[in-house]
């Protein structure tokens, strides 16, 4: 399904509707699943557009290694996503902030799998959940990507 | 006691609390004493004043870690959010981030 919602109440139908949907606030022109140097700090360590943090990887860093509360993050309440939206803004003053979703039930890549936050309502990861070379991963990210919408310049819906 | 996913994570958070002279976050963030409405609502304003100072910190000087802030506040969203909601205060979170 790709739409474009023009309203908060749009979007909050099709959370009633789905049982999850998961969403990700983005700086516009920025990729929603991967990132840019110029989008992390100077020291920060990125390999092909993953922040090498945000996984598990193998001390070589060519592998990703399963771990169900390590991955990229996405919201699925409105609450969160509101308090994830507003330090987004703030790191990014004057940009806009277009926020990409995808249902949970989605057709995700193999390997790959949304798990709740065990600490944080409202929060998900997108893990993997098996063993897989760090190009790959970045392959799948990219496949999701794809299948995301978006809302864009969401700061006045929200 | 908050939760951290990252050891930095609680040296960030202290840091900033210094570089606020919050001594009333930093014993919030220490005490084993489970939240109250008022200690939730204190914290959930110290975050977002961290936030703040934390960017403009980044603005002029190195941060003492490789990440910048946007990372380390991206996973203190959710130790110390996470925290506070669980602790009850969620309403108390939501009332000091309407307020900003």
């Amino acid at each position: 399904m790709i739409e474009q919602f023009k309203t908060l109440s749009d979007l909050q139908e099709v959370i009633k509707e789905y049982e999850v949907i998961l969403m990700r606030p983005t700086v516009a022109l920025s990729h929603p699943t991967l990132y840019r140097k110029k989008d992390t700090a100077q020291g920060e360590t990125l390999i092909k557009g993953i922040r090498v943090k945000d996984w598990f990887l193998s001390e070589d860093q060519k592998w990703v290694l399963p771990h169900d509360q390590m991955g990229l993050s996405f919201s699925s309440t409105y609450r969160n996503l509101k308090s994830v939206y507003k330090l987004k803004e703030r790191h990014n003053p004057g940009k806009a902030v277009d926020i990409y979703w995808v249902l949970e039930k989605a057709d995700i890549p193999s390997g790959m799998e949304f798990v709740a936050d065990k600490k944080k309502d409202g929060h998900y990861f997108l893990t993997v959940t098996e063993k897989m070379l760090l190009f790959v991963l970045v392959q799948k990210l990219k496949w999701v990507a794809q299948r995301m919408s978006v809302i864009r310049n969401a700061g006045k819906i929200l | 006691m908050i939760e951290y996913k990252y050891p930095e994570e609680q040296k960030y958070v202290e840091f900033f609390a210094k570089e606020l002279n919050d001594d009333l976050a930093l014993s919030i963030l220490a005490s084993d004493d489970a939240l109250t409405k008022e200690t939730a609502t204190y914290l959930s304003m110290f975050f977002w004043r961290m936030v703040d100072c934390s960017i403009e910190f980044e603005k002029n000087k190195k941060l003492p870690w490789p990440e910048g802030s946007e990372f380390w506040c991206e996973k203190l969203i959710n130790s110390i959010g996470g925290y506070i909601e669980r602790s009850g205060f969620a309403d108390e979170w939501d009332e000091v981030l309407d307020s900003l």
